[in-house]
């Protein structure tokens, strides 16, 4: 075989945004390890923990970026974007922390990137009809924002909301410069439409959460629909540079 | 003047020297200083030189100059709170750029630092295998 003609292997990072995750962070990491060794490296964005999160990640050989306060999600993903743009990664996967996220099907979610079929590709919970345990408001804000998207980026999109996703370096360049700093999920999509990136999804059921909790409680459970709804629909009168 | 823009004329000058008070002692930026003694010193003179009330009151169809100063207030209440709101986005924007930039640099440094060790530590096996022969 001619090996000039052979296609390079991307270089995958992946992003783990972590939050008080000293119960979990060890088992998501083996497990990564196990499950996906064709993945590069790991960084964890410690996004400010009061707790030992980011020795117990930097005792199993992860990179550990540690911001100096707690930014929220958002601003833990895109600091974890900016990363993999320094450092000249082809992918980034964004995986979740507290184990609801099956590393098994890292390579299905990333298969869409490495084929060029699509910028974005996420691991979705409702594909193919699947159903998640969870509570019933949860689900019915997630169904709402996923009919919300899908009428905007023109295709079906089942769980905007998952956190189990894949991008290319024209994504995570993009997104290291506009992302969405609260429940950035939804937002972060229709964002990515409108840049002209090209969204996929895959089949990715999520596990139980075993430890902690949602960052989705009580006041913001009403809070988030109101502020996603209106942060989506001021977006749609923006102007986003489209990128080439 | 009735009592209330007597006290509005007292509160108003109050606050102008509460402003030079806290800027005398570095607590307060010059251009947010100026801004509240700008304020301050408008809600005084409004409140001593009737005349423009008057005006106001006539413009506005305002049946008591108290009416006309209260929601002047309020008007500048709510302008002043959207100003703030403006710049604690734009602050907490520029906090997250530097909390980012900060983590980045120090993981930077770190790996760098590492590096460094490494060269070092290979220069010492390397000036013992020299030594040993």
């Amino acid at each position: 075989m001619d090996t000039s003609r052979r296609k390079k292997k991307p270089k995958i990072l992946v992003i783990m945004p972590a939050y008080n995750e000293e119960k979990a962070i060890g088992k998501t990491l083996k497990e990564i390890r196990a499950k996906a060794p064709f993945i590069e490296d790991i960084v964890i964005i410690d996004d400010g923990s009061k707790d030992r999160t980011a020795e117990i990640a930097s005792s199993q050989n992860a990179r550990v970026v540690r911001l100096p306060i707690n930014l929220g999600i958002g601003g833990a993903v895109q600091t974890g974007f900016k990363y993999a743009m320094l450092n000249g990664y082809d992918i980034a996967l964004q995986i979740d922390a507290d184990m609801q996220h099956d590393p098994s099907y890292a390579r299905s979610i990333i298969k869409p990137i490495v084929e060029g079929k699509a910028d974005i590709s996420i691991g979705s919970r409702y594909f193919n009809g699947g159903h998640t345990e969870m509570p019933r408001v949860r689900n019915i804000g997630i169904r709402y924002f996923s009919w919300l998207t899908s009428k905007i980026v023109g295709h079906s999109v089942t769980d905007c909301s998952s956190g189990y996703r894949a991008l290319n370096s024209k994504a995570f360049r993009f997104f290291s410069k506009n992302y969405p700093v609260d429940f950035p999920d939804a937002e972060a999509l229709v964002i990515a439409h409108k840049a002209g990136l090209r969204i996929a999804e895959v089949n990715a059921p999520f596990r139980k959460r075993k430890r902690g909790r949602s960052s989705l409680r009580s006041l913001k459970l009403l809070y988030y629909p109101l502020k996603e709804t209106f942060a989506i629909l001021v977006l749609l009168t923006r102007r986003v540079n489209r990128i080439e | 003047m009735s009592n209330a823009l007597t006290l509005s004329a007292i509160l108003g000058i109050v606050v102008i020297i509460w402003i030079l008070f806290l800027y005398r002692r570095g607590k307060l930026r010059e251009n947010y200083a100026l801004f509240w003694l700008l304020i301050s010193f408008t809600i005084t003179v409004i409140s001593t030189f009737q005349d423009i009330l008057v005006w106001a009151n006539t413009l506005l169809q305002a049946s008591s100059t108290t009416y006309v100063v209260l929601s002047s207030f309020i008007f500048l209440l709510i302008v002043v709170s959207i100003y703030y709101s403006v710049k604690i986005s734009e602050l907490t924007e520029q906090n997250k750029k530097l909390a980012q930039a900060m983590a980045l640099i120090q993981v930077y440094t770190k790996e760098q630092n590492r590096d460094k060790e490494k060269k070092k530590r290979m220069k010492r096996i390397i000036d013992q295998v020299v030594q040993e022969h």
